[in-house]
């Protein structure tokens, strides 16, 4: 393995560049489930952010190590790894990110990091045999499944909901919701850093693997590695939750305390199933799917369409675009660093 | 998709047709107390009395969808709307009982040709309005619910220049000036009730186009 002589200085940068990338994942919609608790009054800024980093960071408690270790060592073959890939990766992943945050479009960052793994490993290895398909098939797979998901627990969430309060009015309903929304964020909150923190915590315990500093054995992975990409989410989610006001709640669909509550949880569910399952899925993606099913349930003209028809860009384009870019970024990280 | 397995709360459709039947009546009542003034046979009071009793159980109806309106979970369409149209009917229904009620205040004995005229677009408004309301509920009948209101609004104008003609008319030279006065009221109240039914047809078009 290339990977011995990389010196402890590369691989803390590398490491670095991975929590940077986990952290700004937090800042930039960790907040994403507790935009309706602000707006309904239920909590302040403050506490709501503290309530969403506390349970991003809780994850690490409740859900196993199988979507860290589907990123880290079931989506390319280790062994064709070194850190000039996850170089690649990183920047692949980091630049669509700019590109698509300047374009406004919905992009994924879990979608970018996969696509930056394997465009990098393909370039490297200069065939595709360093995929294994098992698991990055399931990754493609996921990335229609968990918004189609989302949006069918969240609409029949809001379907259930609805025959449950049958004869109150909203507003009687939205009493008992106050404090339904908190548990249903909490819950988002959770499935979110269970799912997100671990594409870090793969990447890093696979540039660990190539630097002879852990095995495909998860008990030879550092425990620190863990806590830190946690905190990292964590801290990234209390740091950017608050400078989000709308987020896609006010996008795509206007939400109140009782479609909020439909929303997250119904994101909650499938990020809880996907994470258990080990799938790596965008939080992102997964809570729109969500949020356009509760609109859809209330108001199919209450979705703005044209907002949902940027995600299908997204899709599609993100894989490759990221993975294009890794390509090159590797090829330049071989010359240069 | 998920819309069609919300709760479909039909009963607000069912209400406010109910509701439109009222108006209806109590049109047809004004209109049969109006052709009747002066003919010595009728029975006015049992006419006025008619409209009074529309008039009350289209107030009930109206309560009914209001305490509806805080028990459901869901409405078939925006609750706003809801409440405008219920409200629209039940004002074109109060302001008929005015118009009932003034014969008498105003000690009204003779119906005018310009009077005859305004009852008689008055009904064939609500008839429409009330047609209307009743396709609501079905989305295939969205043309032909817009071209009643439609309809509606096209009447409102025709009264509107039957009123001027009307008030123009009192204010001739050498008119009587106690009755100049009272018809000019009474023919207000009965243009009134157009505008009512004007404005109901004008929130079941914004009902239409928001649902179509």
């Amino acid at each position: 393995m290339e990977g011995l002589t990389m010196s402890i200085w590369t691989l803390g940068v590398l490491i670095a560049v991975a929590l940077a990338f986990d952290f700004m994942n937090g800042f930039h919609d960790g907040a994403n489930s507790i935009s309706t608790i602000v707006a309904t009054g239920a909590l302040t800024p403050k506490q709501a952010v503290l309530f969403a980093a506390f349970f991003n960071f809780a994850a690490l408690w409740i859900f196993q190590l199988k979507v860290a270790a589907t990123i880290g060592k079931g989506t390319v073959d280790p062994k064709f790894v070194d850190y000039y890939v996850i170089f690649g990766a990183l920047i692949g992943a980091l630049a669509w990110n700019i590109i698509t945050w300047y374009y406004g479009i919905p992009s994924s960052s879990s979608h970018a990091l996969v696509g930056g793994l394997v465009g990098a490993t393909v370039a490297k290895s200069g065939t595709g045999d360093a995929i294994i398909w098992e698991g990055f098939g399931k990754i493609l797979a996921f990335i229609i499944i968990s918004p189609l998901v989302g949006m069918l627990i969240g609409g029949l969430l809001m379907v259930l909901v609805a025959w449950i309060f049958k004869n109150r009015s909203q507003y009687q309903a939205a009493g008992f919701f106050k404090y339904a929304q908190l548990f249903a964020a909490g819950a988002y909150s959770l499935g979110h850093g269970g799912n997100d923190a671990q594409k870090t915590i793969g990447i890093i315990w696979l540039l660990m693997i190539t630097a002879g500093m852990a095995t495909k054995d998860q008990s030879t992975l550092p425990m620190w590695v863990v806590y830190s990409c946690y905190f990292a989410i964590a801290w990234g989610t209390y740091l950017g939750g608050w400078r989000i006001v709308k987020t896609m709640g006010t996008k795509i669909t206007k939400l109140n305390s009782i479609s909020g509550s439909c929303a997250s949880m119904g994101g909650a569910i499938t990020l809880g199933l996907a994470t258990l399952g080990g799938i790596p899925v965008s939080t992102t993606h997964t809570i729109t799917g969500a949020i356009i099913g509760v609109g859809a349930a209330n108001d199919v003209k209450a979705v703005r369409w044209a907002i949902t028809g940027n995600l299908f860009v997204a899709w599609v384009l993100t894989i490759p675009a990221s993975g294009l870019i890794a390509g090159v970024a590797w090829w330049i990280g071989t010359k240069f660093l | 998709m998920f819309s069609s397995l919300m709760p479909q709360r039909k009963e607000f459709f069912q209400l406010l047709a109910a509701h439109s039947e009222k108006v209806v009546a109590g049109a047809n009542a004004t209109l049969r107390l109006i052709n009747s003034l002066g003919d010595g046979k009728t029975d006015l009071g049992a006419l006025v009395n008619e409209v009074n009793d529309h008039e009350h159980a289209g107030d009930q109806i109206k309560a009914k969808v209001i305490e509806r309106l805080h028990q459901s979970f869901t409405t078939p369409i925006n609750r706003d709307q809801i409440h405008s149209l219920i409200d629209d009917l039940d004002m074109t229904l109060n302001v008929l009982q005015s118009v009932a009620n003034a014969v008498g205040m105003y000690n009204i004995r003779q119906s005018t040709s310009e009077a005859r005229e305004l009852a008689s677009l008055s009904a064939d408004a609500c008839m429409r309005l009330n047609r209307a309301v009743a396709a609501l509920s079905d989305k295939t009948r969205g043309a032909e619910t817009l071209n009643l209101c439609k309809e509606v609004e096209e009447i409102e104008s025709k009264a509107d220049k039957i009123q001027h003609k009307a008030i123009a008319a009192l204010f001739q030279e050498g008119a009587n000036l106690w009755n100049t006065m009272r018809m000019r009221e009474f023919y207000s109240l009965q243009e009134a009730v157009l505008d009512c039914c004007q404005e109901a047809a004008k929130m079941i078009e914004e009902i239409l186009i928001e649902n179509s």
